[in-house]
């Protein structure tokens, strides 16, 4: 009798164990989860954030240089904060502000082990996916809240249709032109910006130039567009472009270093890839030197066809988990920060920074809070039409391909061994 | 030249070359050479080592601002204003050095121009201290060859005060010299100074503005690049500049 009762007994607890595990098993295959590539990530897109629980969120965001010493940046993005957890009382912020030249290095450093916070604002880059902490921050947005950023900006941040990070501001990488310069070659400074121009345009400016055509080389300057653009050309299509628009003299001088002072001086026609910064600072010079001539905001050339195509850097927002991440309605929350951030309508620190807001309606309003004559104004119109590409950057580029060219311009290194930097630097690492 | 004096300058200069910092090589060799303005009513050249850069580490507690303006010299311990005394600066042709050095001497008493103490800074461009005097009337004008004269009494009463490696901040109107095309860590000079405000002024802090550029303004000139998007050297060439609006 004992012994039936104990078989009897077991059999159950080994029926309940089956069920037991058969239910976790279940849920556990069953959890929400989504495909990255390779990568499945375990994440609930239907969280949502729980009123009556309480959420305390890390912001990390950048410090802005202010003249004198002026801590602008940090009373607006407190501001801001505030705003968000007014609207969301159970949710708590605490800001943090790197150093915007360090900043990158201690994100990194961050995320290599694991210390990082909830939503991260980059500056100037889209930080690469990272499959272990970061979440992709759109799975948590509304299809109408989507559709409020650009849809290029959107396209350029989706991988298998998940946006990675929410865009916050871009900076397109523009050209700068002497007005009277480029008229003189025959081109029309307007039906450029309005159309675009392809780089058979640029031999016109060329056949015309006094010292040399173009400067700026450097990390965002002209090698690093044309192989963004097209990512798909041997070292040496790129040197042969690099011929096309090198000047009629061989730049013996660090044409590089004096760039600004050449074109200031109206000796160089065109300055490639330099951020918005650079031309309202040109404008502002030329306008104070009474110079006669106004520099003029362009887009870079195509190759073949005239259509206006845009090179950005980005302003976005990550959101992360972490070891102290609470579930995934906290990432929900996170989500709701960095949305919020994302799409805030003031212009003002975005005028004084000279980045587009990533919401059509947010860039409108700040072209329109532009001075009249200010060129920036043509950014809002070129990144809803334009071909809109992220500058693609080798993490050597700085250190060996840039004084590469740079020397090879300066007749100091020959095409050989240039192409063969070139090959070994920014083909090596992809 | 009396004996004293001359053993005092001796002494100066044996005292700069065991606390100078490194071959003086690796620094500008063109403002070795150079006029000094440092004794009251004299002027000597000094052909051999100046102490362009000291391992002296900065006194944070304590600072000494000297209003070329008002003619004040102020002594702050802890942010509190400790003492306050008139001095007598240098002449528009022979002006005071301009910047933020730091006290890297303490020499004594020095005797006539000089007066009772000796507090020495590092201007990088030439011999440049605190110091007393034996014309009292000329305190509170533009008088010296560019050093902060004081009353005896008062220079002493602030040497007991002062440590080595105190700052000195000189306030006033910063000099008028052309600046060189290019920079680039090492170099020092008045050029440098004006670099240093500028960067202070765009809101990239080169840390003291001391007319050397060191690891801090060439941090600071890397961060202006990387602001404007240009390559980032840490060399300041016309582009950064003109950007800052040196040109």
């Amino acid at each position: 009798m004992m012994k039936l009762n104990r078989r009897r007994t077991l059999r159950v607890l080994i029926v309940v164990l089956f069920f037991v595990s058969g239910f976790f098993s279940v849920r556990y295959f069953h959890r929400p989860r989504i495909r990255l590539g390779e990568h499945y990530l375990f994440v609930n897109y239907r969280a949502k954030v729980n009123p009556k629980k309480n959420y305390h969120l890390q912001l990390w965001d950048y410090r802005w240089p202010g003249v004198d010493g002026d801590q602008w940046y940090e009373p607006f993005i407190t501001e801001l904060v505030k705003e968000f957890e007014k609207a969301n009382p159970n949710i708590r912020v605490e800001l943090s502000l790197l150093d915007f030249y360090d900043g990158p290095l201690e994100f990194s450093k961050a995320l290599a082990s694991g210390s990082v916070p909830d939503v991260y604002c980059s500056a100037y880059d889209i930080p690469e996916f990272n499959y272990r902490w970061q979440i992709p921050a759109g799975i948590f947005l509304k299809p109408e809240e989507l559709n409020e950023y650009y849809p290029s900006l959107r396209k350029r941040l989706t991988s298998e249709n998940y946006l990675l990070t929410l865009p916050r501001w871009s900076v397109p990488l523009i050209w700068v032109g002497n007005r009277t310069l480029l008229e003189k070659a025959g081109l029309s400074v307007e039906g450029i910006q309005k159309q675009g121009w392809v780089w058979g345009d640029y031999t016109k400016i060329k056949e015309r130039a006094e010292y040399s055509c173009i400067g700026n080389l450097s990390a965002n300057g002209l090698l690093t567009q044309i192989v963004s653009q097209k990512p798909s050309l041997s070292p040496s299509l790129i040197l042969k472009t690099l011929d096309i628009f090198n000047g009629p003299l061989p730049w013996k001088s660090d044409l590089e270093a004096n760039m600004i002072h050449l074109f200031l001086s109206g000796k160089l026609p065109l300055i490639a890839g330099v951020r918005p910064t650079v031309y309202d600072f040109l404008r502002q010079k030329a306008a104070a030197s009474h110079l006669g001539w106004e520099p003029v905001l362009l887009p870079p050339p195509s190759e073949q066809s005239r259509r206006i195509i845009l090179p950005v850097e980005n302003g976005v927002i990550g959101i992360y988990r972490h070891h102290k991440s609470g579930g995934d309605d906290q990432l929900a929350a996170a989500a709701r920060l960095a949305f919020f951030l994302s799409v805030n309508r003031q212009t003002h620190p975005w005028q004084r920074l000279k980045v587009v807001p990533a919401t059509p309606t947010t860039a409108k309003q700040w072209a329109q809070n532009l001075e009249p004559n200010d060129g920036n104004r043509l950014l809002v119109d070129w990144l809803a039409e334009a071909d809109v590409y992220s500058l693609r950057r080798s993490p050597d580029y700085q250190g060996k391909v840039y004084p590469g060219l740079k020397n090879y311009l300066m007749g100091r290194v020959s095409r050989d061994e240039l192409e063969k930097i070139i090959v070994q630097n920014y083909f090596g690492r992809k | 030249m009396n004996l004293r004096r001359f053993l005092g300058l001796l002494s100066t200069a044996v005292y700069l070359l065991l606390i100078g910092i490194g071959p003086i090589n690796s620094w500008d060799q063109s403002l070795l050479a150079e006029r000094i303005n440092c004794e009251d009513g004299e002027e000597f050249i000094v052909d051999g080592n100046i102490v362009v850069e000291s391992v002296i580490p900065l006194v944070e507690n304590e600072k000494i601002i000297v209003d070329s303006n008002s003619f004040r010299l102020l002594y702050y311990r802890d942010d509190q204003l400790v003492k306050s005394y008139p001095v007598a600066i240098g002449t528009p042709k022979t002006p005071s050095p301009i910047g933020e050095w730091k006290v890297i001497h303490k020499g004594g008493s020095w005797g006539g121009g000089f007066g009772a103490r000796w507090l020495g800074i590092n201007v990088p461009w030439g011999i440049y201290g605190i110091h007393g005097t034996n014309k009292p009337g000329s305190i509170g004008s533009r008088s010296s060859h560019g050093c902060i004269r004081m009353y005896n009494q008062h220079v002493t009463e602030l040497y007991k005060m002062v440590k080595v490696g105190t700052p000195v901040f000189i306030r006033g109107n910063p000099p008028r010299v052309s600046l060189r095309k290019e920079f680039q860590i090492k170099a020092t000079g008045k050029d440098v100074l004006l670099l240093q405000f500028a960067l202070r002024k765009a809101g990239f802090d080169p840390g003291m503005a001391d007319a050397r550029y060191g690891s801090g303004t060439e941090l600071a000139v890397s961060r202006v690049q990387a602001f404007y998007g240009l390559a980032v050297t840490g060399k300041t060439t016309l582009n950064e500049q003109y950007l800052l609006g040196l040109r």
